[in-house]
């Protein structure tokens, strides 16, 4: 049982960075991109709730930033918008558009909103309080989150059979992107080591393949993952797709005008 | 709004996009603590009870933090209720949740629960009983049956704060700026020279 930390020592701030960002990188993505259904939404009330669960993301992505900021002694905004393309550490299921494509939303937020429940977990249990409190909070809403989504799943895998089939389809062709969330950077093993992020990503995994399952099975779908090659560089490690780099330059339009603009 | 959503090309006119059926209407009570009494909060439309409940936790619950949450079918509010039960030797009693808007343009709150056979049995006993209920304004007493709720320990509320939603202090806030790089006489010319141009 790991002594419980109230600074982070310096040897493991560039680690505990790597994994705060990976977190907040990927939540201000599928923030950014959910919110382009603002008006599109099948319904008007999940038109609302899923806008507000796109600001919820982003929220949760700016209450990371402002942490890993006072950590490194700079501001929430320059790690939002003020790095190069290679210092992102989102995962590739987060860096395309999913063209207007419902069922394609809906998975990809079913697959990114469990993992991110697993991550707040062991977050939850860190040797660090302040990191292991912030944790807390946004598990409790990421759980309202993963209850929304599973509904979603279950409806349309069990409604019509057009609504199953595209589903179907959506599974098809996201489930082999999906495990890259997973994939491991360097300095993971100090923090698992340290307390800081206790557990170990194996059993993450698999929790999150149960998890995942078990809705699949209730919506009378299928689907099948593979593990991507260790040494194989992703987005957890700065390498991103050109689709990455079109969303990012958006995303960042306006701070890199006016880096100091305030609203 | 991304560039992709600027330049998307929405489907045909209103008039071939298929009509999709209206949900159901619900009427929204939320209870802020556990010591006040459920309130009114508004309604919401849904295809059905569990995303209902879903929609008014974001709509409703969320943004003032409250501990229950009950959905009301509105085909179960106003009018007499017909009761189908020909047999009135059957005196089985149910609880009714009694509702009682006080006066004109008020809120409803839930003042209590009363035991009948049938929902106009209930208003009278209502009258009776309940505080309130034979003055007030609107009185409605629905089958506790009918009612959707959250789960008694399941707490609504919000985690991180949601400041960045509220536009807040705007004309505060761009004053203070203008009177950062000019002198206060000078914004106030501006100001008044402006509404004259506009106007």
């Amino acid at each position: 049982m790991t002594q419980s930390m109230t600074t982070i020592p310096d040897h493991l701030k560039p680690a505990l960075l790597d994994l705060l960002l990976a977190i907040a990188d990927d939540k201000l993505l599928l923030g950014h991109l959910n919110s382009d259904w603002t008006g599109l939404a099948p319904i008007l009330e999940e038109d609302i709730a899923f806008s507000a669960l796109a600001q919820d993301d982003i929220a949760h992505a700016q209450a990371i930033y402002e942490f890993a900021a006072e950590m490194m002694n700079t501001t929430a905004d320059a790690l939002a918008f003020g790095r190069q393309p290679e210092e992102y550490r989102c995962a590739v299921i987060v860096e395309s558009h999913d063209d207007f494509n419902w069922a394609n939303a809906l998975v990809r937020v079913f697959f990114c909103d469990h993992y991110n429940v697993l991550r707040y977990e062991r977050l939850a249990q860190s040797s660090h309080k302040p990191l292991a409190d912030l944790a807390k909070r946004l598990l409790a809403e990421q759980r309202v989150h993963t209850e929304h989504i599973d509904r979603w799943m279950v409806r349309l895998g069990q409604g019509t059979r057009e609504s199953h089939d595209r589903m179907q389809q959506a599974l098809t062709d996201i489930a082999p992107v999906a495990t890259w969330l997973f994939e491991p950077f360097d300095g993971l093993k100090s923090l698992i080591d340290s307390g800081l992020y206790p557990g170990s990503d194996f059993s993450m995994y698999d929790a999150w393949n149960e998890a995942i399952d078990s809705v699949i099975r209730d919506a009378g779908l299928t689907v099948s993952f593979e593990i991507g090659e260790p040494d194989v560089h992703g987005g957890r490690r700065g390498v991103h797709t050109q689709h990455f780099t079109t969303i990012l330059d958006e995303l960042c339009e306006v701070y890199r005008i006016e880096p100091s603009a305030t609203w | 709004m991304s560039k992709l959503r600027q330049n998307l090309v929405e489907n045909d006119s209103d008039l071939d996009t298929p009509r999709v059926p209206d949900g159901l209407d619900y009427v929204v009570f939320t209870k802020k603590r556990d010591d006040l009494p459920h309130k009114f909060a508004g309604f919401i439309n849904a295809p059905d009870d569990v995303l209902g409940l879903a929609y008014a936790r974001e709509h409703y619950g969320q943004d003032e933090e409250c501990v229950s949450i009950w959905l009301i079918p509105t085909e179960h509010i106003g009018g007499r209720s017909i009761s189908f039960r020909a047999d009135s030797s059957s005196r089985e009693t149910r609880p009714f949740e009694v509702f009682v808007q006080a006066n004109e343009g008020g809120v409803h709150l839930h003042q209590g629960q009363v035991h009948a056979a049938s929902a106009d049995e209930a208003l009278k006993c209502a009258g009776d009983t309940i505080d309130g209920a034979s003055a007030g304004h609107s009185v409605w007493a629905i089958d506790r049956a009918t009612i959707v709720a959250t789960e008694p320990d399941d707490l609504i509320w919000r985690h991180v704060s949601q400041d960045y939603r509220l536009a807040r202090g705007y004309s505060r806030d761009v004053r203070e700026k203008w009177e950062r790089i000019r002198a206060v006489e000078d914004v106030d010319r501006y100001q008044a020279e402006d509404l004259k141009e506009t106007f």
